[in-house]
C-alpha cells in the first residue's frame, strides 16, 4: 500500500476534525439550546383551567395570534419576563393577541404568589401532575415560549427570557 | 428553606406515583426512561434524573404502558415531542446510520489491508527457506564446528 | 510566573543557537533554565497553595473555590479545583519533568537532548502564555470579599482530590516521549535509543493515566449517586482516547525495539497520543459539548484548539518530511506471530479510539451536514464499544502463546484447550442460569481464557527461572530461589500482571449485566425486601459533619434475619450551595455492592429511596492492585541495550 496514501488519508482526517471543531467552537449552538421539533406544525391542543377557574383550551383561540409562556414560581429567569410580557399583553390584548401562561411543576400557593407580586393579568393556568401541556410542546426548561400564529401552526419557540422585540415582531406581523 | 420544603414536597408528591405501580411496571418504565435523554440536565437519562421534567416523563411513561402502548410507540411519542435529540441512543436510519456504521466498516477495512499487506510480505519472503534443517545438514554443521 | 515564561522563551533560543552552533555552553545554559524555570513555576504553585490555606480572598481564584469553613486537606487541593489552578498544577508537573529530562539523560542522548528540551519548553511556553494571560490564578480582586464562593461539595471527596494530579501526571509523562520523538526526527537521528530511554516514562504515564480514569470512575460511582461508573461522558472520552492510543502505543513500541519495524507507525501513535490530551483539555474546557463535568464554560477553547492544530501540522510535516529515514526492513514472519497479534492488537485500539472520537463529535457534524441535534449517550458507546472490546479481551491472551516471528498452529490450540474449556463451562452455565445477554457471555469468557492463559505464563516463568538457576548449579535454598523468580523478569511478568489487572476488571465489568434497581417509598418502622436483603426503616437523622448539616435515613440492612449493617444515606446542605448534594451509602462485599442513595425526605416522615445491587462491581477496583504490582515489575526491567556492561 503506498505510503503517500497513507499519509492522504491521515491530513484528510485531520484537517476534517479541525473543521468540525471549529465549527463546534464558532457556528453550532450552545448544546443547551434545543430547538423545537414542532416548528411549523400544528400546535398540539390542550384543555387547562385557569387559575381564576375559567376553562381554556387552545382551540378556542383559533384565528388569533397565541403567545403559549411556560414558566414556574421557583424559576429566576422568568421574573426577569413576567413584566415584559404583561406589557405586552396590556398592549396588544385589544387588538386580538391571546396570551397564555402556564406553569409548570409548581404548587398553587407559589404560583399565585408570582402571579400576585408581579402582576400578571393574562390568562395563567397550572399544568396538571404528569405536566401533560409542558410534554406535549417539548419544554426543556422554564422559561421557555411558543409563537403560534392564527392558523394554529408553531412559527417559533423562544428560549429563556422573552424579549420585546420578538414579541413586536411577531405580532405585528400577525395583526 | 420554603423552597426547600416545595420541592421535597414536589418530590414527594410526584413519587406517589411509584407507589401505585407493580414492580415488573416499574421496571419497565425504567427501562424506557433509559433511553430518554433528561431535558434539562446536562448528560443524564430520565431514570437517573430527579428533575421535574423527569419526574414528569416517568409518569407519561407508565401512564402509556397501562395504556398498552409498544416501547416503539412510546419513544415515538416523546421523539414527536422533542426531536430526535431525546434519545440517547440516536436511530439506525438516515443520516445517523452512517454513525452506526462507520467502526464495523473501518475494522473490516483494516483486517483487509492487514491481510493484503501480510500476504505480500510472505510472498516477497516466500524465496527464503525457513524450514527445519535436515539431519545430514545437522551433521555437517557439527563437523564444521568441530573443526572451528 | 512571568519570569518563568520569559526564562521559557530564552531557553528554547539557547537551544536552538546551542544547536546551530553546537556550543556546549549555551546548551549547559539551557540545563540550567529548565531548573530556573521549574523553582519560578514552584514559587507561583506554593504561593497560590498558601493563599488558598490562609483564605487569601483576595485572589480571584481562591475566593472563587473556596471558603473559610473548608477543611484544610481540602484547601490544599482545591489548587487544581479549577481551570487556572489546573493549569498551573499542569505546568508545575511538567517543568519538574523537563528539569529532570534534562539533567538525567545529558550523558545518554546528547544528540537529540537539546531538540527534544526545544519541544518540551515550546509545551511550557503555550501553557505559561494563557496561564499569565488568559487564566491567571493569582489574578487580584478589589473589593476583598469576606468570604469565599466555596468548593463545589461534589469535589470533596478523597478520590477527587487525586483524580486530577493522577491525570495530569499522565498526560505529562506522555508529553517526554513525544517530545524525544519529534526531537529525534528534527535532528535527523532514527535510531531506536529514543524508545528505550523513554520507555519508563511511557509506562509511567500509562499507569498514572489509568490511575487517574478508575479514579474518577470511583469518585462518579460514589458521589453522583446513579450507581454507574462510567458514562461516556464527552469528558472522560477525552481522557479515555489518549489511553487507548499510548496503550497501542505502549505495546508496538515493544515490537519497535525487538524486530526493528512499525517505526513511522509509532511516531504517528505517539503524535497522536500527545495531540489527543491536548484534545481532551480542549474538549473539558470548551464547552464544546454538552457534559456532566461541565465547568464554568471559559473562552479558553481557541486557544487550545490553534495549539492542537500547530503541533498536528508540525509533527505529521516533520514526520513526511523525514519519513524515507524510517522504512523498516522487510523480515521474514509468518503469519501467527507475536508480531502480528501486536498489529492487530494496535489495529483494535485505534479502531476503538476512532470510535470513541467519532462518537463524542459526531452532533457537532450531524448539525453541521444534517441540521440535526442529536443525543450521543451511553447506549450508543456500550452497544459499539462491547464488540470491540471482546476482541481486544480475546486478543490480550493468546498473544501470551506466540512467538515473535512465526507460531504453529498447532501448538496454538494445544495451549489454548484447557483455558478455552476452563473458560466455555462457566459461561454455560451462567448462560442457562441467567439467560444475560450475549455479550456478557463473550466478555466474561474471554476475560476467563485471557486470565488462565497469563496465570499458566506466570507458573511457566516462575518454573523456567528456577530450573535455569538450578541448571547454572547456583547452591541456593528454597527462599532465595523463591526470592529470585519473584523478583527476575521484570518486563514479562509486569505485563502478565497488569493484563491479569484488566481480565479483572472485565470480570467486575460484566457484572453489570446483572444490576438491578429499585426505587420505593416507606415508612419508619417499615420494611422492604430488596435481592437478598431485607432494609428496615430505623429513624431520621440529622447531623453535622465538616461544614455539611445531613439529613439521612438510617436503614438496616437484615439478611437471613441477621443484622448485617446500618446505612446512612443522606442529603447534605452546604452553606455555599442552595441544593442538597445527595451522599450514597453503600455496603461493599465481594459478590456486590449494596447501594442506596436517598431521593427524598417526605412531609410526611416518610422516605424514598433508590436501591441498587452492583455484582462483582468491586473486582473494578481490586485490580489496581495488579496495576500497581504489574507497574513496579515493569519499571524496574532495563532494556538488555541500556545496561552497562558487567566488567567485560
Amino acid at each position: 500500500m503506498n505510503k503517500k496514501l497513507y499519509f492522504l488519508l491521515g491530513i484528510s482526517f485531520t484537517v476534517g476534525l479541525v473543521i468540525v471543531l471549529i465549527y463546534g467552537l464558532f457556528y453550532a449552538s450552545r448544546p443547551g439550546e434545543i430547538p423545537s421539533a414542532q416548528i411549523h406544525k400544528t400546535a398540539k391542543s390542550f384543555q387547562a383551567t385557569t387559575f381564576d377557574g375559567q376553562a381554556i383550551s387552545l382551540k378556542q383561540f383559533r384565528g388569533r395570534p397565541v403567545i403559549l409562556n411556560f414558566w414556574a414560581s421557583w424559576c429566576v429567569s422568568c421574573r426577569q419576563e413576567a413584566h415584559i410580557i404583561e406589557a405586552a399583553w396590556q398592549q396588544y390584548g385589544s387588538e386580538g393577541a391571546v396570551f397564555i401562561g402556564i406553569a409548570i411543576n409548581d404548587t398553587r400557593e407559589a404560583s399565585l404568589g408570582f402571579i400576585r407580586r408581579y402582576g400578571k393579568t393574562y390568562l395563567l393556568a397550572p399544568d396538571d401532575k404528569t405536566g401533560t401541556i409542558s410534554l406535549d410542546y417539548g419544554v426543556t426548561a422554564v422559561p421557555e415560549t411558543f409563537l403560534i400564529d392564527k392558523t394554529g401552526v408553531i412559527t417559533e419557540k423562544v428560549l429563556g427570557a422573552i424579549n420585546k422585540k420578538t414579541i413586536d415582531r411577531f405580532l405585528s406581523g400577525q395583526l | 428553606m420554603n423552597t426547600r420544603k416545595l420541592v421535597l414536597f414536589l418530590i414527594g408528591i410526584s413519587f406517589a406515583g411509584v407507589l401505585f405501580g407493580s414492580e415488573e411496571m416499574e421496571n419497565r418504565v425504567r427501562e424506557i426512561a433509559h433511553m430518554l435523554r433528561c431535558p434539562t440536565c446536562q448528560a443524564m437519562s430520565v431514570k437517573e434524573s430527579d428533575a421535574g421534567l423527569s419526574l414528569n416523563m416517568k409518569q407519561r411513561i407508565r401512564e402509556l404502558l397501562e395504556e398498552g402502548k409498544s416501547e416503539e410507540e412510546i419513544l415515538q411519542f416523546f421523539e414527536e415531542r422533542y426531536g430526535e435529540w431525546i434519545l440517547r441512543s440516536p436511530k439506525k436510519e438516515g443520516f445517523t446510520l452512517l454513525l452506526w456504521t462507520l467502526p464495523g466498516l473501518i475494522i473490516l477495512v483494516s483486517f483487509l489491508i492487514l491481510l493484503q499487506y501480510l500476504r505480500k510480505r510472505s510472498r516477497e519472503t516466500a524465496g527464503i527457506d525457513t524450514s527445519p534443517l535436515s539431519k545430514s545438514e545437522l551433521r555437517q554443521i557439527e563437523n564444521d564446528l568441530k573443526q572451528l | 510566573m512571568l519570569s518563568a515564561f520569559v526564562l521559557a522563551a530564552y531557553a528554547i533560543i539557547v537551544l536552538a543557537a546551542g544547536i546551530r552552533r553546537d556550543s556546549h555552553n549555551l546548551i549547559l545554559s539551557a540545563r540550567y533554565s529548565s531548573i530556573a524555570i521549574l523553582v519560578l513555576v514552584g514559587v507561583a504553585y506554593l504561593a497560590l497553595s498558601y493563599a488558598f490555606l490562609n483564605d487569601d480572598f483576595s485572589v480571584q481564584f481562591v475566593a472563587r473555590n473556596s471558603s473559610t469553613d473548608l477543611p484544610g486537606f481540602y484547601k490544599f487541593t482545591a489548587v487544581w479545583g479549577g481551570m487556572h489552578g489546573s493549569l498551573l498544577l499542569w505546568e508545575l508537573i511538567l517543568a519538574f519533568f523537563t528539569a529532570t529530562v534534562a539533567l538525567r539523560y545529558r550523558k545518554t542522548n546528547q544528540e537529540i537532548l537539546p531538540h527534544t528540551l526545544i519541544v518540551l519548553n515550546l509545551i511550557s511556553l503555550f501553557l505559561l502564555f494563557l496561564l499569565i494571560g488568559w487564566s491567571n490564578p493569582l489574578a487580584r480582586q478589589y473589593p476583598v470579599p469576606l468570604e469565599g464562593n466555596g468548593l463545589n461539595p461534589l469535589l470533596q471527596n478523597p478520590g477527587m482530590v487525586f483524580h486530577p494530579p493522577s491525570l495530569y501526571l499522565g498526560y505529562v509523562a506522555f508529553s517526554i516521549p513525544f517530545a524525544f520523538a519529534i526531537g529525534s526526527l528534527m535532528r535527523g537521528k532514527l535510531d531506536n535509543r529514543w524508545i528505550l530511554s523513554t520507555r519508563r516514562w511511557t509506562l509511567f504515564a500509562w499507569f498514572f493515566l489509568t490511575m487517574g480514569m478508575i479514579l474518577g470512575a470511583q469518585w462518579a460511582y460514589v458521589e453522583l449517586g446513579w450507581g454507574g461508573y462510567w458514562a461516556w461522558d464527552p469528558v472522560e472520552n477525552g481522557s479515555l482516547m489518549p489511553w487507548l492510543t499510548g496503550t497501542a502505543f505502549l505495546h508496538s513500541v515493544i515490537v519497535q525495539e525487538k524486530r526493528n519495524r512499525l517505526r513511522i507507525w509509532n511516531m504517528v501513535l505517539i503524535i497522536a497520543t500527545f495531540t489527543l490530551s491536548i484534545l481532551g483539555t480542549f474538549i473539558t474546557r470548551s464547552g464544546v459539548l454538552n457534559s456532566v463535568h461541565s465547568f464554568a464554560k471559559s473562552n479558553i477553547g481557541p486557544a487550545f484548539l490553534v495549539f492542537m492544530v500547530v503541533t498536528l501540522v508540525f509533527s505529521l510535516g516533520l514526520l513526511f518530511y523525514r519519513q524515507s529515514l524510517l522504512s523498516s526492513r522487510n523480515q521474514t514472519t509468518g503469519m501467527v506471530s507475536k508480531e502480528n497479534a501486536f498489529l492487530l492488537n494496535n489495529i483494535v485500539f485505534v479502531v476503538m479510539c476512532f470510535t470513541v472520537l467519532y462518537g463524542t463529535v459526531f452532533p457537532l457534524l450531524a448539525e453541521g451536514l444534517a441540521n440535526k441535534k442529536l443525543s450521543i449517550q451511553a447506549p450508543f458507546f456500550n452497544t459499539i464499544m462491547a464488540p470491540i472490546a471482546i476482541l481486544m479481551v480475546v486478543l490480550m491472551g493468546i498473544t501470551h502463546l506466540l512467538g515473535w516471528k512465526k507460531t504453529s498452529l498447532a501448538l496454538l490450540a494445544r495451549n489454548s484447550a484447557i483455558p478455552f474449556f476452563l473458560a466455555v463451562i462457566p459461561m454455560v452455565v451462567v448462560f442457562y442460569l441467567f439467560s444475560p445477554p450475549w455479550q456478557m457471555i463473550l466478555l466474561g469468557g474471554t476475560a476467563i481464557f485471557a486470565g488462565c492463559l497469563v496465570i499458566r505464563e506466570l507458573i511457566r516463568s516462575r518454573r523456567a527461572r528456577i530450573a535455569t538457576d538450578q541448571k547454572i548449579g547456583q547452591p541456593i535454598g528454597f527462599g532465595a530461589r523463591l526470592l529470585n523468580s519473584l523478583v527476575s523478569d521484570g518486563r514479562r511478568k509486569g505485563g502478565l500482571i497488569i493484563h491479569m489487572g484488566i481480565v479483572t476488571m472485565t470480570i467486575g465489568v460484566c457484572g453489570a449485566f446483572f444490576n438491578q434497581e429499585t426505587a420505593f417509598t416507606f415508612a419508619p418502622g417499615q420494611s422492604k425486601s430488596v435481592g437478598r436483603y431485607e432494609l428496615k426503616f430505623k429513624e431520621l437523622t440529622e447531623f453535622q459533619r465538616n461544614n455539611a448539616r445531613n439529613m439521612g435515613v438510617a436503614i438496616e440492612v437484615i439478611q437471613d434475619g441477621e443484622l448485617l449493617d446500618i446505612l446512612t444515606p443522606v442529603k447534605s446542605y452546604y452553606p455555599t450551595s442552595p441544593q442538597p448534594m445527595t451522599e450514597v451509602a453503600i455496603r461493599h462485599s465481594v459478590i456486590e455492592d449494596l447501594y442506596i442513595s436517598l431521593a427524598a425526605i417526605n412531609q410526611d416522615g416518610t422516605a424514598t429511596l433508590n436501591v441498587y445491587i452492583n455484582p462483582l462491581v468491586n473486582f473494578i477496583w481490586a485490580s489496581v492492585i495488579f496495576f500497581i504490582i504489574g507497574f513496579v515489575y515493569s519499571m524496574s526491567y532495563k532494556p538488555v541495550q541500556l545496561r552497562k556492561k558487567r566488567g567485560s
